[in-house]
């Protein structure tokens, strides 16, 4: 299902629903970007053919030009080989923390390649991206990605919820009440086995440290909606999840 | 060092046999290693000068039980799909893969569930119980595994624990009990340079490694692997190390990115234990 979530990005992609009842979205974002789109993961391989449906409606005549992977677990590379068997000029972006030979599909080519290094920034068909460390991670090499234009961080695994049937496709604002602390708690708890190790308070302060270095309008989880609405009630809850899952 | 060698560069696996009826199989791209890797090495030795600036090559270890049944140990990456089933068509000698088991999802470790599966169509793919939504990670039909059950494999008994250090969600350890053979997966990864390829830990030594320098590699690399340890304690940490040691007799320690340790066992547990206390008190830099 394509959602316009602000400016020119729209979020793509589907939701499974558990044993339990609560469902765990997987998605994709795309920044239209005048005439280069920038497509943020390639999404679940299960959800190949709405997926690809959606980016060709989305698209239209006009290819991506970039492909940039948060990392490089399946349900973000889903569907890399579909997206390239479409339009095989898009570059793939990755970070400059994973290795391709072990951690890309055997069939991607050294020259469709491009890394993104953690605290610099770059021009993709005049957008300027920039790249930091992901804080909160399930894999090592995974990367957090900034657009400076509309202030929208694209934060992997991270800041992902389940959520019941009825807020599918639902924007934080269109909660009545926003996004539950449950929620997040609910996710994170069962995304990052490794939280109940730690300390929550000192988990909370890397955080904030993210969104005092940029001016951060929208937060887009792979796991999640895009959450544009109140960002910083959004995170004081994950902040609250937190410390229920943390020491 | 007796080692039969498929392939080269990202598709290279070696193999060797651990005892007779366990394999290491074995990736590193050897030679080229920096070109593949970003040259990471020189990075790790300016955090730490003990830490060898040629050490450019990663490993990335599968293991096969050969006994009245048949287990492999995680799967190798994407570029290693041709090299790790001819390596197993060779071992197996006309046998079948009975269990695949995974050890969690990333490429690196599950990369290659679907050729194995097309290869050895009765395989069971056994993987990490206790969560949801396997079908986006690819293991709608995998039979789960909780912490404590067993597979059977005649002379082998596995048994899955619990991991310590975890990673992704979907994760877990795997310990055989006659063995005393510990898989604690992306615990304990170091690095390598090109004249050490396909060692065991005892033959590190013969090119000046040792129990300090495995210590030193860890303190730096397992910041990078296990990043959430900065937000840990110290003391809790190295409490559940010691626990962890005191609870499983481990006489071959076979991890999925570090050389397969078989003898001074206690030294280099001893090393790794405080490493990872170096690990949780280090200050490295992130881009926030």
């Amino acid at each position: 299902m394509i959602r316009h979530v602000a400016h020119d990005l729209y979020q793509l992609g589907e939701s499974e629903t558990g044993k339990d009842g609560w469902c765990e979205a997987v998605r994709v974002y795309v920044l239209l970007n005048d005439g280069c789109p920038l497509i943020f993961d390639a999404g679940s391989h299960i959800h190949r053919g709405p997926i690809m449906k959606d980016l060709v409606e989305l698209l239209g005549e006009t290819a991506p030009g970039y492909v940039f992977l948060t990392h490089t677990e399946l349900p973000h590379t889903g569907n890399l080989s579909a997206i390239s068997k479409t339009w095989p000029e898009a570059k793939f972006v990755i970070s400059s923390a994973i290795l391709p030979h072990v951690e890309m599909p055997w069939w991607v080519k050294g020259e469709q390649i491009q890394y993104g290094h953690a605290g610099s920034s770059e021009t993709y068909g005049n957008r300027r991206i920039s790249f930091s460390d992901a804080i909160l991670k399930d894999q090592p090499g995974t990367h957090w990605m900034f657009d400076e234009k509309t202030g929208v961080l694209f934060t992997a695994d991270a800041f992902g919820y389940l959520f019941p049937q009825t807020a599918d496709q639902k924007f934080d604002d269109e909660l009545e009440d926003g996004i539950p602390a449950e929620w997040s708690r609910r996710y994170h708890e069962s995304a990052f086995r490794f939280l109940p190790m730690v300390s929550g308070e000192k988990v909370s302060a890397d955080l904030r440290r993210v969104f005092a270095a940029r001016d951060v309008k929208i937060i887009a989880p792979t796991h999640g909606n895009a959450v544009r609405g109140n960002i910083n009630r959004f995170i004081d809850r994950v902040s609250l999840a937190m410390q229920g899952i943390c020491q | 060092m007796n080692i039969k060698i498929y392939g080269e560069g990202i598709s290279r696996v070696g193999v060797r046999q651990i005892t007779p009826q366990i394999y290491l199989i074995s990736h590193c791209v050897g030679k080229a290693a920096a070109d593949f890797n970003g040259g990471f090495a020189a990075d790790f030795a300016r955090i730490n000068p003990n830490f060898d600036p040629s050490a450019n090559d990663i490993i990335y270890n599968s293991y096969l039980f050969v006994d009245e049944r048949t287990l492999l140990i995680d799967t190798l990456g994407p570029a290693q799909h041709g090299t790790i089933l001819e390596a197993l068509h060779d071992i197996l000698d006309g046998r079948s893969l009975d269990y695949l088991w995974i050890s969690h999802t990333e490429l690196p470790h599950a990369a290659n569930t679907a050729s194995l599966r097309r290869a050895h169509p009765n395989l069971q793919v056994l993987t990490v119980g206790g969560h949801d939504h396997y079908e986006i990670h690819g293991f709608e039909d995998a039979r789960l595994l909780d912490y404590g059950d067993t597979i059977e494999l005649g002379k082998h008994e596995l048994e899955i624990i619990k991991p310590m250090f975890v990673d992704h969600a979907l994760t877990q350890w795997i310990y055989e009990r006659k063995t005393g053979f510990m898989c604690p997966v992306d615990w304990a990864l170091n690095a390598h340079n090109e004249h050490q390829c396909f060692r065991f830990m005892h033959e590190m030594e013969e090119t000046g490694y040792s129990p300090e320098r495995f210590m030193h590699d860890i303190s730096v690399t397992n910041c990078v692997v296990f990043p959430w340890l900065r937000w840990a304690d110290p003391d809790q940490i190295v409490a559940a190390i010691d626990a962890f040691y005191a609870k499983y007799d481990i006489r071959i320690f076979a991890p999925s990115h570090a050389q397969v340790i078989v003898r001074d066992i206690p030294e280099y547990l001893a090393a790794l234990r405080e490493a990872m206390r170096r690990v949780v008190t280090a200050k490295y830099d992130l881009v926030y």
